[in-house]
């Protein structure tokens, strides 16, 4: 059986650590429940320079255009002994950002888009690009006399800089969406779509107790573009630590590296379960 | 390289093709230059990025690079200090923005189309029959929402031209056959907060009362609604961010199966480009005279 898993996500969502943190679990089989890989078959340079990374606590090298590629694997699962290759061209984030800045897309990334079977998309907790109002933003500063509402056309004279718009400083989560768009809109099938919130360690002491609830609230639009869509999506939320703290967050990092393998250090969340097991996305997504 | 849609707002022929599918609502943002037209459309596309706007979830948009340059001058991500929002230029002549939404209560999916035009063709048919006939498209649409500036129906000095503009062109219209009893045609007050201590119903509806006491002359010729919103209140005013939009979403999108009933196709006699948009964008309703060149 061939499957392709198109990863998608913008700069800096959290693919490349989360393709480090696979490679580290599938070759180590440090986890008994995960996928494991049958053979290593071809070259996996790419894939042990960021598993050395992350092992080591370093950050992980984003991939960028120059150095898309796409990986191989032979899984195996090892409970129903279920073989599989997988196909996961890893695209730069640069990549989906410029579909929606230049609307064009290579004739490549079309063929990758239609072979493929299900998506992983990415979405990271500090989005690039929130949808922050103005207004909004004004309602926890102090009072300045300004008069907010501004006529169109018209430059107050408390305005401290001109707006430029330029398409990239679009609202992430619509141009994540809006790429959504265009990808189902070239599949023209119904696909499983498994949504990622990377880095969920750093919402730990957030009111959101789970991803479901993340994406829902601070993900809105993604939300009930999947949930509207029944007929394109079959979709499930996924919440992972790949690296299991903050870099910067010394004691945590001490405390990760007290653990007997490197593959406990991630976490994994969905539908209220929690596991080291960073191959339940994968294993959701090849079921179908 | 494979082009991709552009995600800008329509022209006539990309809205003619999403209203072929049949389950689509036209709405015109009508009103004069700085009315709050371009607010309305982006607090529209704004809105659903935080939530689902009460029983209508966010389904599919055409038009997001359209819709987020319209809402980026009011977004902190463009490093100014006050809210504003781009003109809409007299030269870009109509243009349309898409949005599909799903209601979850009566499991619906509507087509949204925007239609949005300078408010310069609006000032100008006021004093002009022949640019009033710029305005033929408002003909093919379900709403014609015609906006009134809350902020300077507060302002005394300003008050009265408001009043007095929109009555002309109200007139202007009907004379023109543009809109007639069957149309459905909304008076909104914008900026709301302007006008109320508090978005209390008593306080809104009295507002709203006397707005359409002033419009009580059409009661023969026209079937006038009267609604209130503040897309964007002032900062320190107790209005919620988009007061109203929800309502005037439901009324949109109620209207899905009681469409109001139309004449036969209405000929279009000029040569010009602008008048004959109908003609491309709902030929059931609109033919041109001698047929299409």
């Amino acid at each position: 059986m061939n499957r392709q898993i198109l990863v998608v996500g913008l700069p800096s969502a959290g693919k490349a650590t989360f393709l480090a943190a696979l490679w580290h679990v599938l070759h180590s089989e440090e986890i008994p429940e995960a996928l494991r890989l049958s053979s290593l078959s071809g070259d996996a340079e790419y894939l042990n320079a960021i598993k050395d990374e992350w092992i080591q606590y370093a950050p992980v090298t984003r991939t960028s255009q120059q150095s898309e590629r796409t990986i191989q694997m032979s899984l195996l699962d090892p409970v129903s002994k279920a073989q599989c290759e997988l196909t996961i061209p890893d695209l730069s984030g640069e990549t989906y950002r410029h579909q929606w800045t230049d609307r064009l897309w290579t004739d490549a990334f079309e063929k990758l888009a239609k072979d493929a079977s299900s998506l992983l998309v990415f979405v990271h907790p500090n989005q690039l690009i929130e949808p922050i109002e103005i207004a909004e933003a004004k309602k926890y500063l102090p009072e300045d006399g300004n008069d907010p509402h501004g006529e169109p056309g018209q430059q107050s004279a408390s305005v401290a800089v001109e707006p430029v718009w330029e398409p990239e400083r679009a609202a992430s989560i619509v141009q994540l969406v809006d790429v959504l768009q265009m990808i189902s809109e070239t599949l023209g099938r119904k696909f499983r779509v498994a949504i990622v919130v990377s880095a969920w360690d750093l919402l730990k002491d957030t009111k959101y107790k789970t991803p479901e609830q993340y994406i829902e609230d601070k993900g809105s639009l993604l939300h009930q573009f999947l949930e509207t869509n029944p007929e394109l999506f079959d979709f499930k939320i996924f919440g992972i630590s790949a690296i299991g703290c903050s870099l910067d967050d010394a004691d945590a990092k001490r405390d990760l590296q007290k653990k007997e393998s490197a593959s406990e250090r991630i976490k994994v969340v969905s539908g209220g379960s929690s596991t080291h097991d960073i191959t339940a996305p994968l294993k959701w997504l090849l079921e179908w | 390289m494979v082009s991709l849609r552009k995600g800008t707002a329509l022209d006539a022929a990309g809205a003619y093709a999403i209203c072929r599918s049949g389950d689509a609502i036209t709405i015109a943002i009508a009103g004069p230059v700085k009315s709050g037209k371009t607010t309305l459309i982006s607090s529209i596309h704004q809105g659903f990025l935080f939530s689902p706007v009460r029983e209508l979830k966010f389904k599919r948009s055409h038009t997001m690079v359209g819709f987020e340059e319209k809402c980026f001058n009011s977004r902190v991500e463009s490093g100014a200090d006050t809210p504003s929002t781009p003109r809409t230029s007299y030269s870009a002549g109509v243009e349309y923005y898409h949005l599909r939404v799903k209601d979850s209560k009566t499991s619906s999916s509507p087509h949204l189309v925007l239609l949005d035009m300078s408010g310069e063709y609006f000032d100008r048919a006021i004093n002009s029959r022949q640019d009033a006939l710029h305005l033929q498209c408002l003909r093919a649409v379900d709403f014609v929402s015609f906006l009134l500036d809350g902020a300077k129906l507060a302002d005394a000095t300003t008050m009265q031209k408001v009043y007095s503009d929109a009555t002309l062109l109200l007139r202007r219209l009907l004379e023109e056959k543009i809109i007639s009893r069957d149309s459905r045609v909304q008076m909104l007050v914008t900026k709301v907060d302007m006008l109320c201590k508090e978005p209390k119903t008593s306080e809104v509806e009295k507002v709203v009362g006397e707005v359409a006491r002033r419009f009580e002359r059409f009661g023969d010729q026209l079937h006038l609604e009267f609604h209130a919103v503040a897309a964007s209140p002032a900062v320190g005013r107790p209005f919620p961010q988009r007061f109203g939009i929800p309502d005037l979403l439901r009324i949109w999108t109620e209207n899905e199966k009681k469409a109001a009933t139309r004449p036969g196709p209405l000929l279009i006699r000029s040569s010009r480009l602008i008048d004959r948009l109908p003609a491309v964008w709902l030929r059931d309703k609109y033919a041109l005279v001698g047929g299409e060149k």
